[in-house]
């Protein structure tokens, strides 16, 4: 793709962003209509329900959508750059359901605690990981084994999640939203304590984007042009299982936005892991807004957690992707 | 110039390079040769700083485990016997062979751009610019990392087995270019099954076997112990 071309899909994504972003403040239930939220907004005076909905509700709700999504994707594209596998993402290799676990063990010990949340997510995203980076070293790297490594620590992981919620069903507050990803009970300051998380680990991905791309050359040329693989790989893995874990801490188990937008991304055309995750960043928010947006809007004026819809986006794609492999292949 | 004096490379315990005291000159071109599983690759990884070592193996002063990896990459250029066909262009491949001289954010102005595109050029590859590695061949892949080498624009070049995938034509442009960079200073390493062609090109011979040096010479006389 063309310089010309590269600038418009960022500006065009941009611009996407700010009006999915506006959208999104204006639409739900609630007996508060568009008037009254503007007027907040823009207006001199306002109803003080239109206040919280908006400051309370909307906004915290639409930026935990931006940072999940941006986080979600960028851990995405960097797990299928690092371990060169274009199924890797935080659910698929158990990534979310280790921090979902840890954060139902914190929601036990800290019920109140945003921060013991986003600390326990961390803790968990970081097990999960590192159980299956050793177990596929021990086993051998393939693009199978860290697949099914991945299910099955993520197997694991929910057996421990089910366990907890049968026996502490109030250890998470709306625990279906929480199983299936939602951004309803999103709170300002669960928003807060995810955010210089994900800005700090998204600052770290982007300096070190340059060593990451060259592992895609295989360890011995990347050695060669200066780059420790394995240190770089770490790190790499480490700062993804964090903005997965940040993720998780705020929306509870959202699935498939890792898959899909990196991906899709990758499909079109575009080169640079610098550019892809500038791209994932804008295109990973916007996704998950619009599909919260949708949540919003399908069943109206009931709403489904964001969970549902990006299941049954992202189930028939990971089935795409395998076929299209398979015929690339071939 | 290299310096080997008594350098040991291990795996799992068991010594499989045991080498003893020898010296590649500065600006020339050093043949690696051998049968399969002497040590050929082992040798190379080992002064690419991607093995460690015991012994000593030092590049100009320097022993080579002392140097920072990055600045390594600055004196050291090594393609693997082994290349990668990964998810982007010729082009943008040859590009990462800029990277050890970028500092963040690595962007590249307009001389790393004509040393790209000089490299391209120089191993003929004008053509595959834009197609993507997955969709060249062997010895155009083999070519691209070629590439990408002389873009990193060290003074050593380390080649382990370059001509594996090339055909006679690519050969010979292959030996061309080594023997123009030998003209330029650089000093080159490279291992090699393909005598009948090689040989000539040789300034020096280091032949193995069984992980042993058996021979460090010129070519002439390294033909009569083969």
């Amino acid at each position: 793709m063309k310089a010309d071309g590269r600038r418009t899909v960022v500006i065009v994504g941009i611009l996407s962003l700010i009006a999915a972003f506006l959208i999104s403040l204006f639409i739900g239930n609630g007996t508060v209509g568009t008037g009254d939220l503007l007027q907040v907004l823009f207006g001199s005076s306002y109803s003080k329900s239109a206040y919280i909905i908006l400051t309370r509700i909307r906004i915290p709700r639409t930026l935990a959508a931006l940072l999940c999504g941006a986080a979600l994707s960028s851990s995405g594209l960097v797990l299928q750059t690092v371990l060169d596998n274009p199924l890797a993402s935080p659910g698929i290799i158990g990534i979310n359901s280790g921090a979902g676990l840890f954060v139902l063990i914190a929601g036990i010990i800290f019920p109140f605690s945003a921060a013991a949340r986003q600390l326990f997510s961390f803790a968990g995203a970081v097990v999960a990981v590192a159980s299956v980076y050793l177990i596929c070293k021990i086993a051998g790297f393939s693009k199978m084994t860290l697949v099914l490594t991945g299910v099955a620590i993520s197997s694991l992981f929910t057996a421990g999640t089910n366990t907890i919620t049968t026996f502490y069903p109030n250890a998470i507050t709306d625990k279906a939203a929480f199983n299936l990803g939602g951004l309803s009970s999103v709170s300002l300051q669960g928003v807060l304590t995810a955010l210089p998380c994900i800005v700090i680990c998204l600052v770290i991905i982007f300096a070190k984007q340059g060593q990451i791309e060259l592992l895609l050359l295989g360890d011995e040329t990347a050695s060669g042009l200066g780059v420790n693989p394995e240190h770089t790989r770490k790190v790499s893995l480490l700062i993804s299982a964090l903005l997965a874990g940040s993720a998780v801490s705020l929306c509870g188990l959202l699935g498939f936005v890792g898959l899909i937008v990196p991906n899709v991304i990758r499909r079109i055309r575009c080169e640079g892991l610098l550019y892809r995750l500038i791209l994932c960043v804008i295109y990973g928010s916007l996704f998950l807004i619009i599909c919260d947006v949708l949540s919003r809007l399908i069943f109206y004026p009931y709403e489904i957690p964001v969970g549902l819809i990006l299941s049954a986006l992202g189930a028939p794609f990971f089935i795409w992707i395998l076929i299209s492999r398979r015929k690339a292949v071939r | 110039m290299i310096t080997v004096d008594n350098l040991k490379v291990s795996y799992e315990d068991k010594n499989v390079l045991e080498l003893g005291s020898f010296t590649f000159p500065e600006g020339k071109i050093t043949g690696v040769i051998g049968r399969n599983g002497s040590g050929k690759s082992t040798f190379l990884k080992a002064i690419a700083g991607v093995l460690p070592y015991k012994g000593s193996l030092k590049v100009g002063k320097d022993e080579i485990t002392s140097v920072p990896s990055e600045l390594r990459a600055r004196r050291i250029s090594y393609l693997p016997q082994r290349v990668v066909s990964a998810d982007m262009t010729v082009k943008m491949l040859v590009r990462h062979g800029r990277y050890p001289w970028k500092s963040f954010p690595r962007r590249l102005n307009s001389d790393d751009k004509r040393i790209v595109d000089d490299a391209i050029a120089r191993v003929g590859i004008n053509g595959l610019s834009s197609k993507n590695l997955k969709s060249i061949s062997g010895g155009e892949l083999k070519l691209s990392y070629l590439a990408m080498i002389l873009a990193q624009q060290t003074d050593i070049i380390l080649l382990d087995e370059p001509e594996a995938h090339l055909d006679t034509e690519h050969r010979q442009l292959l030996y061309n270019t080594l023997s123009s960079l030998r003209d330029e200073g650089k000093t080159v390493v490279f291992t090699s099954h393909n005598l009948t062609e090689s040989m000539p090109v040789f300034d020096k011979v280091l032949i193995l076997d069984r992980g042993k040096d058996v021979f460090f010479g010129d070519p002439e006389e390294a033909k009569t112990k083969l």
